[in-house]
């Protein structure tokens, strides 16, 4: 019993380290959050992206920032730019729901009506946990399922055999199912979000190239606020695939802006 | 854990091991596929192949053609397209060759591949059945094996072949053709006498002109002046861009030289175009058709709901420059909001013109409910042949949208996007900050990762521990032998606090540490069965005196009313020592 008590205190221990290290607090800079916000008030919506855009530039990764910035460019018809932000902002906040809102208030805006699932069940699949937990809480979930699988697992062995060690093997077989599966799902958000570089068309329209190169054939067009995927970069030009992966072509890199908070 | 407990385990974890490999793995149809419009045909007709391949890009090779043995490519044409259908993107490219049979009998095309993103995908073998025709065959391999007599051509020979070894010409078919109006370009070259190397052909760059596609060759055979001529032909397909006078320049054949005799250059003569205007009172949506077309329309659905979108796909098919001809007008209305597509272009040549087809597939959104109609779509083309501008149109479509549903604005489906709401504005900003979790992911922490070591090898450690506790428990002998140094020096400590009767103490600590080590009783045992016990467990002699020496003074401490030869504050000390000694002796 003394030792379950130790092991027990281990691990809430490393749980509420883990929870502190995860939940950092977020930047103070309200007061530079506020002239913007001023801005955007008085209609000066190009002055308020800027200053957004400094927030961002000073370090301020913040959904709020993100969510405004992406407003700022919504007033001023930049679709692209405002998807990007949006995006940026869900990743931060996925629970958001006036994110969301905005978000698919922007898309209905685009020209280019492009689905947003992929032929990918792994995809879809980790597109839908995006859609309620950040890679960070998904991380958290995971490790404390696994250590509470641990946990279990140690108090299992310890204990005499009895009715209190049958009903704890149901509780070890739930444990380690759901740290099976919440194992599974970080593993398989983690794979895509490294090899999926989703992107933002920014420029008003470009032309789809079949190479890396002005001098080839234009295949189709795509217009701000297409959602893509970036697949490959060759100089100042990136390969894109439109969402199935079939459609694929090369624009200019400044043509596109890359969404994933940790890739800018 | 028992056996029930470890087979639900099993097969729980088993279970979700097949989901997690079976998920990427859906079967996937072959990304190509090949058919012809025929399998029975006669020498004197030809088949056209058709190369479907799924994707369009620099991800997707060309399909490599096998030996054709039996056929000849005359003629190939190449489209690509995308479908947006039920909101699934998908791609293809439309390889089209058209086969010449060049003997009767089965002929076999072998699977074409092509390779996709590095993977190699093949077709299915075609069957063909070629049955011996009225007419001569004609032949396609220039400067190879010659081709069989044609007494029955139609071309005109040349009036200027004179009996020349080698001769070339080049001519319109249409010297006066309308802008826009697609004519056939055809270079000759007459050839009685047999090549070393293969000529080089250099085509004129055609300026003013569109050209449309690859040229395609013939060749055949033809009698003039008492000598056999064989003809190769490379027709071109030429559309002028602008009216007036234009000369096409000479084509220009390199004809290399052998051992004994240089290099021979022949070209043909320049052939004039006189390109006519199109005439006064062309319709204001003509936007440079030339040929005869027909238009059509349809939706897919005639029933939707308010933002729901339908698809309407309007077809402009006919003869012409279908590739250069400009795109319908399209009529925006208040009652839907439309976006456009891409559109597919497909074309073939067919008797030297050029035929095909335009797919627009345009994505409409009702904006309200009601028997809404989409409003006829015209187009205005010239023909040549009359030279009278026609319009044609679509018709109008009627769609009868119900009510949409309520907008949907939870997190609910993972693959439906929030449908934003009609006429709304986007939300307001928001005022602070939020606490946002950090942007660094945990997972590229190393960290983290070692974390996950830890519930391991706390487990691995209780195992570990777990396992010893039962061995010892098991191997009671061992354990006291093992441990009989520890317990003593234990004793000893304890005896040196509690101020005991130290000579006896010492003794019994002594004798214990003793029994624990050779697993036998020693009380009563004399001083040199003792000695005779240490010698055969491996002690050496002069530790063996010095523990009789150490006994024989407990005893004479404990009973002897003189002072013994170690006082009594020291023997305990001793006691210890001599056990450390005797500890690295024992086996």
């Amino acid at each position: 019993m003394k030792k379950t008590l130790i092991y027990t205190t281990l691990f809430i221990g490393l749980g509420l380290i883990l929870g502190l290290l995860a939940v950092q607090p977020s930047f103070a800079q309200e007061n530079e959050m506020q002239v913007a916000n001023a801005l955007y008030e008085n209609g000066r919506f190009a002055e308020a992206a800027q200053a957004y855009e400094q927030l961002v530039a000073q370090g301020a990764h913040d959904s709020a920032v993100y969510y405004n910035l992406g407003n700022a460019y919504f007033r001023q018809g930049d679709i692209g730019q405002a998807i990007v932000n949006y995006q940026r902002a869900a990743q931060l906040s996925p629970r958001d729901a006036d994110i969301q809102a905005n978000l698919a208030m922007a898309r209905a805006q685009a020209v280019d009506q492009l689905p947003t699932t992929s032929s990918s069940p792994l995809e879809n699949f980790a597109s839908a946990t995006r859609q309620y937990l950040t890679l960070n809480e998904m991380a958290i979930f995971a490790l404390g399922l696994w250590f509470l699988f641990g946990l279990v697992w140690l108090v299992y062995r310890q204990m005499e055999n009895g009715r209190g060690k049958e009903m704890l093997q149901y509780v070890l077989i739930l444990s380690g199912l759901f740290m099976v599966i919440a194992t599974f799902s970080l593993g398989s958000r983690i794979y895509v979000e490294n090899n999926r570089q989703q992107a933002v068309v920014i420029a008003a329209v470009v032309d789809v190239s079949a190479g890396p190169s002005a001098d080839t054939i234009t295949e189709f067009e795509l217009h701000s606020g297409a959602e893509i995927e970036l697949l490959e970069q060759r100089g100042d030009w990136v390969r894109l695939a439109l969402p199935g992966g079939q459609v694929q072509g090369w624009i200019p890199a400044e043509a596109v802006a890359i969404y994933s908070v940790d890739s800018f | 854990m028992n056996k029930k407990l470890k087979l639900t385990l099993v097969t729980a974890l088993t279970i979700i091991a097949l989901l997690i490999v079976a998920m990427p793995s859906f079967a996937q149809a072959s990304p190509i596929q090949a058919e012809v419009d025929r399998n029975n045909l006669t020498t004197d007709e030809s088949l056209v192949l058709t190369i479907t391949v799924q994707g369009i890009g620099s991800n997707v090779a060309q399909p490599e053609i096998p030996y054709l043995d039996g056929l000849n490519i005359v003629g190939s044409s190449m489209a690509s397209q995308i479908n947006i259908v039920n909101g699934n993107t998908s791609a293809s490219t439309v390889y089209q060759y058209r086969l010449q049979p060049a003997r009767p009998g089965d002929v076999k095309i072998d699977p074409i591949t092509v390779v996709i993103d590095g993977q190699t995908f093949s077709s299915d073998p075609i069957l063909i059945h070629i049955e011996q025709g009225s007419g001569a065959a004609q032949s396609q391999n220039l400067g190879a094996a010659a081709p069989a007599a044609d007494p029955n051509h139609s071309v005109e020979v040349s009036t200027e072949l004179n009996g020349q070894d080698l001769f070339v010409e080049a001519v319109v078919d249409n010297a006066t053709p309308y802008q826009g109006e697609a004519i056939d370009y055809t270079f000759r070259f007459y050839q009685a006498v047999n090549l070393f190397r293969d000529p080089n052909y250099q085509p004129p760059s055609f300026t003013s002109f569109w050209t449309d596609g690859e040229p395609f060759q013939t060749d055949y055979t033809v009698e003039a002046g008492g000598r056999t001529y064989r003809v190769s032909e490379v027709h071109h397909t030429i559309i002028p861009t602008a009216n007036g006078t234009v000369v096409i320049e000479p084509t220009v054949l390199n004809i290399p030289g052998s051992l004994f005799e240089g290099d021979q250059v022949l070209q043909t003569q320049p052939v004039e175009v006189n390109v006519q205007a199109w005439p006064q009172g062309a319709p204001s949506d003509f936007k440079g058709a030339v040929g005869k077309y027909n238009i059509s329309a349809k939706v897919d659905a005639t029933e939707t709901k308010v933002n729901e979108p339908v698809t309407l796909e309007v077809v402009l098919s006919g003869e012409g420059n279908i590739n250069t001809a400009g795109d319908p007008v399209w009529t925006e209305g208040d009652e839907w909001r439309s976006f456009e597509e891409q559109a597919n272009t497909t074309s073939s040549k067919q008797d030297g013109k050029i035929v095909g087809q335009k797919v627009y597939e345009r994505l409409l959104i009702p904006t309200r409910e009601g028997q809404l109609t989409i409003p006829e779509i015209s187009y205005s083309y010239f023909d040549p042949e009359t030279a009278v501008y026609e319009t044609i149109s679509t018709g109008a479509l009627t769609v009868n949208v119900l009510p949409g549903a309520p907008t949907t604005t939870a997190l609910g489906s993972s693959a439906a996007p929030i449908q934003p709401e009609m006429n709304s504005d986007i939300r307001h900003i928001k005022l602070a900050p939020e606490k946002s979790a950090s942007t660094t992911p945990l997972t590229s922490q190393t960290w983290f990762w070692l974390l996950w070591l830890v519930p391991l090898g706390l487990v691995v450690g209780q195992a570990v521990v777990k396992r010893r506790q039962n061995y010892w428990a098991n191997n009671g002998d061992k354990a006291k032998h093992k441990k009989a140094a520890n317990n003593a020096r234990k004793c000893l400590q304890e005896a040196a606090k509690n101020g005991q009767d130290s000579y006896q103490s010492a003794m019994q600590i002594f004798n214990q540490y003793l029994e624990d080590k050779l697993n036998q009783s020693v009380t009563g045992l004399r001083r040199a069965e003792i000695a005779q016990l240490l010698t055969d467990n491996g002690i050496d002699a002069a530790l063996v005196t010095d523990v009789q020496q150490f006994l024989e003074t407990c005893e004479h401490g404990r009973f002897a009313p003189t002072a013994p030869d170690m006082d009594e504050t020291h023997i305990l000390a001793y006691t210890g020592t001599l056990i450390d000694k005797l500890e690295t002796q024992f086996r």
